[in-house]
C-alpha cells in the first residue's frame, strides 16, 4: 500500500494569491520527484483553476481551499470554493469570448479549462450551489534511463 | 496600508506538510494581503531598441498586471514605428490566460501595422500552450533572442 499524505492551503481571493498555491504545489512536485517540466505544468493549471474560482465563484468567504495528496506516483488537487456554482457557458468558456479577434482561433479568454485539461492526466469538475470542486491529478512520468 | 485589506489580513498562516515520515511546520506571519501579493509577484520590463525593430524582455509572472505595462510598451513602440518586435520572455516565471490574451491583442495590433512579433526564451511548457492557443501561427517563436531577431 502506498502512502499517503495531505496538505492542506487556505488563500484569499486577492490578486497575485495564486502564486502562493503554484510555489505550494511547485515545492510539493518537487518533493515528490516531478520533472520540471511537470511542476511548470502543475503550477499553471492551479493558477488558472484558482483564476477561474477568484473571478466566477462570489463565494462569501472571498477564499479557495486546496487540498492537495501527495501519493507515489501522482499528486491530485482539489480547489474548492463555496460560490454560487459555475455554469456550462463558463465551463466551455462560451461565456467569456471578451472583444473580438481578427483570428476566430484566437479566442482572449475562457482557455483557463483548456490549458488544465491539456496539461493535466484527469479533470473533474462537480459544481453546485453551494460551491464548485475541481479535483485534478497529475502523475510523474515514466523516467528513461 | 489599504484600510479594506485590515479585513482580510492574513495574521498567522499554518502550513504543516507530512512527508517523507517527519512533520514540517511552517507559521508565516504576515501584515498585509498587498505585501505579499508584492513579496510572491516581482515583475519587470525591459526595452531594447534596434534600427529596424525592438525587443522587450520581461521577467516575473506574466499576468494582468504585467500584461498591461508589456502592452502599454508595445503600443508605445508601435506608435513609433517599431512593427518588428521581439518579446523575450526567457525571465518571465509563468504565464497566465489572462497575459496571454494581452499576447494576442499586441499580435492584432502588430497586424494592423503590417508588423512582425516573434517570441524567445520561452520554456517547454509555455510553447505547448502558446501552440494549443494559436499563437503560434500569428508569431514565431524561437529558442533565443538573435534568432528571434534575425527571423523578422
Amino acid at each position: 500500500m502506498s502512502l499517503e499524505h495531505k496538505v492542506l492551503l487556505t488563500i484569499p481571493m486577492y490578486p497575485d494569491m495564486e502564486l502562493a498555491a503554484a510555489k505550494t504545489a511547485s515545492v510539493l512536485a518537487e518533493l515528490m520527484d516531478f520533472e520540471e517540466g511537470q511542476v511548470e505544468e502543475i503550477q499553471l493549471a492551479i493558477i488558472e483553476t484558482c483564476i477561474n474560482a477568484f473571478e466566477h465563484s462570489q463565494s462569501d468567504d472571498n477564499a479557495v481551499h486546496i487540498e492537495f495528496l501527495l501519493s507515489e506516483d501522482q499528486l491530485q488537487f482539489k480547489i474548492m470554493d463555496r460560490g454560487i456554482g459555475i455554469t456550462p457557458d463558463i465551463l466551455d468558456g462560451s461565456r467569456l469570448l471578451g472583444s473580438p479577434s481578427v483570428h476566430p482561433d484566437l479566442r482572449k479568454r475562457g482557455r483557463g479549462l483548456q490549458i488544465v485539461r491539456s496539461l493535466m492526466d484527469e479533470v473533474d469538475i462537480e459544481s453546485s450551489s453551494n460551491g464548485t470542486t475541481v479535483s485534478v491529478i497529475k502523475r510523474k512520468s515514466q523516467r528513461t534511463a | 496600508m489599504d484600510p479594506g485589506l485590515k479585513s482580510a489580513i492574513v495574521t498567522d498562516s499554518l502550513f504543516y506538510i507530512p512527508f517523507l515520515g517527519c512533520g514540517v511546520r511552517f507559521a508565516f506571519h504576515i501584515r498585509s494581503l498587498k505585501e505579499v501579493s508584492t513579496l510572491l509577484n516581482k515583475f519587470d520590463i525591459q526595452i531594447r531598441e534596434g534600427q529596424k525593430h525592438a525587443v522587450i524582455e520581461t521577467a516575473g509572472y506574466l499576468n494582468d498586471a504585467l500584461g498591461e505595462q508589456l502592452s502599454e510598451k508595445a503600443r508605445e513602440l508601435i506608435q513609433n514605428g517599431h512593427t518588428q518586435l521581439v518579446i523575450n520572455l526567457e525571465k518571465t516565471t509563468l504565464i497566465n490566460s489572462i497575459g496571454i490574451s494581452i499576447l494576442i491583442e499586441i499580435i492584432e495590433a502588430l497586424e494592423e501595422r503590417e508588423g512582425t512579433l516573434n517570441f524567445c526564451g520561452l520554456s517547454a511548457t509555455q510553447e505547448r500552450t502558446f501552440r494549443m492557443m494559436a499563437l503560434a501561427k500569428y508569431a514565431g517563436i524561437f529558442p533565443d533572442e538573435a534568432s528571434a531577431i534575425e527571423n523578422l
